[in-house]
């Protein structure tokens, strides 16, 4: 475990998995923070603007997502964000 | 004869697995978890006999997963992601490099096994996931120990055995 100490992983087949992993994350992490943003009220432009991404492309990734979680199918924009933000919190924010 | 594969119905499966991964592309390890929850082919059957049913998989790839962070110094505890990942994909849509890959490599273990049995079987599947010696699928079971070489036999054998 000496290696974790200065973040080097111990050989080339670690380290580029690590890379697969990390990607991975970002996914995951991804998900779950524009959920978040749009129960907070962040349009889809806004979301777009803060992943440094073009709204279509974030709009793509998650929005069939975000409407399959709300109440509504396939809706349009501003419903699917109305949708996402009537959804209750199911899990408690953690704020730093 | 039965175990001609329905190819369309496993990437389907393995779609359904890469969405409760949370993970927006299928990939080769969402095929192998399809393959362990159909002990009705070949390819299943051997997978469950070996121990590695679809419970020991997906423990084998989330320590996989966690040790390659770990390599990185992160945690994955460090971060609040939902438990259950399947809310966080709706539909996995695109299919990775690595099924790409093990398709391949599954139609060339199909090619070698003689001009009689053409259709593409369970096992040929499973040995194109098994083929790669770099990425997700053989890091995984090396977490668990697992001989890969011998589980490759194993396969080649019961192909050349039914023929």
């Amino acid at each position: 475990m000496s290696a974790f100490d200065s973040k080097e992983p111990q050989n080339v087949s670690d380290g580029l998995a690590a890379v697969v992993a990390l990607r991975r994350l970002a996914d995951l992490i991804e998900s779950a923070q524009v959920d978040r943003a749009l129960r907070e009220g962040w349009s889809w432009s806004e979301i777009a603007e803060a992943l440094g991404v073009t709204r279509q492309a974030v709009h793509k990734k998650h929005a069939r997502r975000v409407a399959a979680a709300g109440p509504g199918r396939a809706l349009p924009d501003a419903e699917a964000v109305a949708a996402a933000a009537a959804t209750p919190d199911d899990e408690p924010e953690e704020e730093p | 004869m039965s175990d001609r594969l329905d190819l369309r119905r496993i990437v389907r499966e393995a779609r359904v697995e890469a969405s409760a991964a949370g993970s927006a592309r299928v990939e080769a390890e969402h095929l192998l978890l399809a393959l362990s929850a159909r002990p009705d082919t070949d390819a299943g059957r051997l997978l469950v006999d070996r121990g590695l049913d679809h419970g020991t998989l997906s423990r084998a790839l989330d320590l996989e997963f966690e040790h390659s962070l770990a390599s990185v110094g992160v945690r994955l505890d460090d971060f609040a992601l939902p438990h259950e990942r399947t809310a966080l994909v709706r539909e996995s849509r695109w299919l990775g490099r690595s099924v790409q890959i093990a398709m391949q490599r599954a139609m060339k273990a199909r090619a070698g096994h003689g001009r009689s049995r053409r259709q593409l079987q369970s096992l040929h599947l499973l040995l194109g996931i098994m083929a790669p010696d770099l990425g997700t699928v053989p890091r995984a079971l090396a977490a668990i120990g697992v001989d890969r070489d011998a589980l490759i036999d194993e396969a080649r054998l019961t192909l050349a055995r039914a023929a």
